[in-house]
């Protein structure tokens, strides 16, 4: 092909395709300097951070905070209604205790906790690590004409330093009440 | 040197293939004997066009027997009636173009492969319990499609493979692109779709201009259109609405708009006059509604907007009567 007579051509190519390497350049190219996470997190799956344990006639709602860098749970009565009812609101699967999970950022992997565990650990609950990393979720993307692939709104990242690093974290079902949580990151 | 009776049975041979059009061989003929080539539309005859909407039913017609007995089908007829189809429609569209008087023909089945393909190639994708939907497979799907039609284009150039060409390269150009920012979370997939678009259309006028003096100069006012209205359609986004306007591009607009409605004149485009036209308008809309209807009140902002519209179809008129109809027009 004759480049010269056919330069309208090659631009109209080259565009797109130029587009597509800066595209790739600004996603890719910052991993090469970018450090790696060193600070794990904490997160919960299900009702977090209160739910609703029916106890004989009562319902006692437990509510987790993190105080003084721990996480604790504290338990109350709930008031009734006529019905007898404390959540008339809520379904029964929404009421579930949530489970612990501690995310650990060097393998990208999860492991299981127990309350006791996750509450002996020495958390900060600032939305940014120490080192300058934040968990953000993926987009709710819409498609164009020709696909849809519904966005990735289920999925997690840890994003700073101009690099997005896809984590693998346990999102329980997609409702919002029982889905993901963060806590906060492991110190020590 | 070849001989007359050898020339015009060339001819006669790549013009029954398709290959070489009515309006190139007078533009040959016109340099030859020192007149300027003049500007001709290329255009489809009435059997062309019921070869197209013929190979258009055939497709609607193998999609429908698809669906109504997907259940009863089995993975291995359900590749073979979509991606078989379109593989079929393909050797037979070759095999055609081979037979002069059946040149034609051909483009028939050339549609029903490039329309039945993309069918085929996603349910044989679904059978091999891939996720169809995905960014990853888009791309793969539409790399292939890409790859065949390109192929099939170096070695027939056929405008019709151009066309499917394009509609992959663009579908590619989309799926990559997404594929890539996957892992770029908390993006602004309306902005993306908006740049997207923009460099979309850019590439539209300028695959047009170059197609313009060719023998596939029966695309330019389509890629004319579609491209301007992508890329001035894109721009006029990108300046958002106030107070979350881009004035960079709120800024640009009007030239881009002017600059696409003088270039018309040119490029002997019609599709440019009316697209720069429409878009300017509706850029005047925008910022009357944005920033004047407060200061100075919504009638008078009116009036204001309604008497710059009334200037711009005059001076539409006047351009197109002046320097569009006087002369024929590419696109």
């Amino acid at each position: 092909m004759d480049i010269k007579h056919n330069l309208s051509l090659v631009v109209a190519l080259a565009i797109p395709v130029l587009m597509i390497v800066l595209v790739a350049g600004a996603i890719y190219l910052p991993r090469l300097w970018a450090p790696a996470p060193q600070y794990d997190f904490l997160y919960a799956v299900g009702s977090y951070p209160a739910y609703v344990v029916p106890e004989e006639s009562k319902y006692i709602e437990h509510t987790y905070v993190v105080s003084g860098g721990r996480l604790t749970r504290q338990s109350r009565e709930l008031a009734q209604n006529t019905l007898g009812l404390a959540y008339p609101l809520w379904r029964p699967d929404e009421r579930q205790e949530p489970r612990f999970y501690v995310h650990d950022a060097a393998t990208n992997t999860s492991r299981e906790l127990t309350a006791d565990e996750a509450g002996a650990l020495h958390l900060e609950a600032e939305k940014e690590s120490p080192d300058g990393f934040e968990l953000v979720r993926g987009s709710a993307s819409g498609g164009f004409p020709f696909f849809d692939d519904g966005g990735d709104y289920d999925t997690y990242y840890l994003r700073g330093h101009s690099v997005s690093r896809e984590l693998n974290v346990k999102t329980g079902s997609s409702t919002f009440a029982d889905g993901f949580t963060f806590i906060g990151w492991v110190i020590e | 040197m070849v001989t007359k009776e050898q020339l015009f049975s060339d001819i006669t041979s790549l013009a029954g293939q398709g290959a070489v059009g009515e309006a190139e061989v007078v533009d040959a003929f016109r340099r030859g004997a020192g007149v300027p080539a003049r500007a001709t539309h290329a255009r489809i005859s009435v059997a062309e066009v019921l070869y197209y909407v013929g190979g258009a039913i055939v497709f609607i017609g193998l999609a429908v027997l698809v669906y109504q007995n997907w259940d009863q089908l089995n993975a291995a007829a359900r590749v073979l009636a979509t991606l078989g189809s379109a593989a079929a429609a393909l050797v037979i569209g070759i095999l055609l173009t081979h037979y002069p008087k059946l040149g034609r023909v051909a483009q028939a089945f050339y549609l029903i492969a490039g329309l039945t393909a993309p069918l085929g190639l996603a349910v044989a994708w679904y059978e091999a319990g891939l996720e169809v939907e995905s960014y990853r497979t888009q791309s793969a799907m539409s790399g292939i499609l890409l790859l065949t039609f390109g192929l099939a284009w170096w070695q027939l150039r056929q405008a019709i493979f151009t066309v499917f060409c394009i509609i992959f390269g663009t579908w590619l150009f989309f799926s990559i692109t997404s594929w890539l920012v996957g892992e770029a979370p908390a993006l602004d997939w309306d902005e993306y779709y908006q740049y997207r678009f923009f460099v979309t259309g850019l590439s539209y006028v300028l695959i047009g201009y170059s197609f313009a003096p060719g023998r596939q100069r029966l695309l330019t006012p389509w890629l004319y259109s579609v491209g301007a209205a992508a890329l001035l359609g894109a721009a006029l986004a990108l300046g958002g609405w106030s107070p979350n306007q881009n004035i960079f591009w709120e800024t640009i607009f009007p030239g881009l708009a002017l600059g696409t409605i003088f270039l018309s004149i040119p490029m002997r485009s019609k599709a440019f006059l009316t697209f720069g036209s429409i878009f300017l308008m509706a850029y005047i809309l925008k910022i009357t509604a944005e920033y004047f209807k407060d200061t100075l009140g919504w009638p008078l902002a009116l009036v204001l907007a309604g008497l710059a519209l009334i200037g711009i179809g005059y001076g539409t008129f006047y351009l197109n009567k002046q320097y569009l109809a006087k002369q024929p027009t590419l696109a």
